[in-house]
């Protein structure tokens, strides 16, 4: 467990502040096995309150079905990751953290920078869904207006 | 004319014939988007969704691997970080929102310390795209959602 984090909180310019400036419907959710560890230690750590939803089961329903079961092990371990679920309920995005391409992520001297670039994907990818979700062809009056 | 033509065929060996159409097959089957190349290169970077368990049930860890490959550790994590893009719509597995939401839920009571993430009221089954903090072992994610890279 990484008890602190490295990360120093602003309040007026956090990514969930930004991620909603981008979709104002955006939900942010923690999801867990161990709700009462997460409600005890993880929620007041945070300077963001986020709601948290329990995973029941064996294997943990949730985990399975995003795909995010630990192989091999008996624990039935979550892959810690950041998924993003588009309004068609598809799974578009896995960033994983401690694994993968987050192996490095609690790392002492390239954790920071992991996370930075883990921060602008994430930002970039849900400005992307939104842009799918609006209607292109609209703005043929705003190019014209612009050149002529 | 008719003769002509049927002449011309027989000239051509039957072997050739099949080859060509191998090659057209193998060409075909090579024009995939570029995203699968991604996940084949790296499926611990796109998840390990597949179910192989790519990660740690491997016989030679990542490092071994970065090693013979004669590039640093970090390296390859640029590489795959470059990689992490949105997967396509029509690729992309189902999740079950309805499902999720009937979870146990935890609302956290206000703190004057604390900003509210809990959006909601805000909710629009039409509109709302979902950010998951799946729990495993860490809980840095978590924080990441209040990091600014500006």
């Amino acid at each position: 467990m990484t008890n602190k984090s490295r990360i120093q909180a602003d309040p007026h310019s956090d990514s969930l502040h930004e991620l909603t400036a981008i979709s104002t419907n955006i939900q942010a959710l923690i999801v867990t096995d161990r709700i009462e560890e997460v409600k005890s230690r993880i929620i007041p750590s945070l300077s963001v309150s986020l709601p948290a939803l329990e995973t029941s089961g064996t294997p943990p329903n949730h985990f399975l079905k995003l795909g995010l079961l630990r192989p091999n092990d008996l624990q039935n371990t979550a892959l810690d990751a950041i998924v993003l679920i588009d309004p068609d309920e598809k799974r578009r995005l896995v960033l994983p953290f401690g694994w993968g391409a987050g192996k490095y992520v609690t790392d002492q001297d390239r954790g920071k920078r992991v996370l930075e670039r883990m921060a602008a994907i994430l930002k970039r990818t849900v400005k992307e869904l939104v842009d799918e979700k609006t209607p292109s062809g609209v703005d043929f009056y705003d190019i014209a207006r612009t050149y002529f | 004319m008719k003769h002509k033509s049927a002449v011309r065929c027989n000239l051509i060996p039957r072997k050739w014939v099949s080859i060509s159409i191998l090659k057209l097959v193998h060409s075909g089957t090579m024009e995939q988007p570029s995203y699968y190349a991604e996940s084949v290169t790296t499926p611990s970077a796109m998840g390990s969704s597949d179910g192989t368990g790519a990660d740690s049930s491997s016989v030679i860890s990542e490092e071994q691997i970065d090693r013979r490959r004669g590039v640093s550790g970090y390296q390859s994590t640029e590489d795959q970080l470059n990689k992490l893009t949105l997967m396509p719509s029509a690729d992309s597995w189902h999740f079950d929102i309805t499902e999720l939401l009937d979870s146990q839920t935890y609302i956290p009571p206000e703190n004057p310390n604390q900003r509210a993430g809990n959006n909601f009221k805000n909710y629009d089954a039409k509109k709302s795209i979902f950010v998951l903090c799946v729990i495993g072992s860490l809980d840095v994610h978590t924080h990441l959602l209040w990091y600014s890279d500006e």
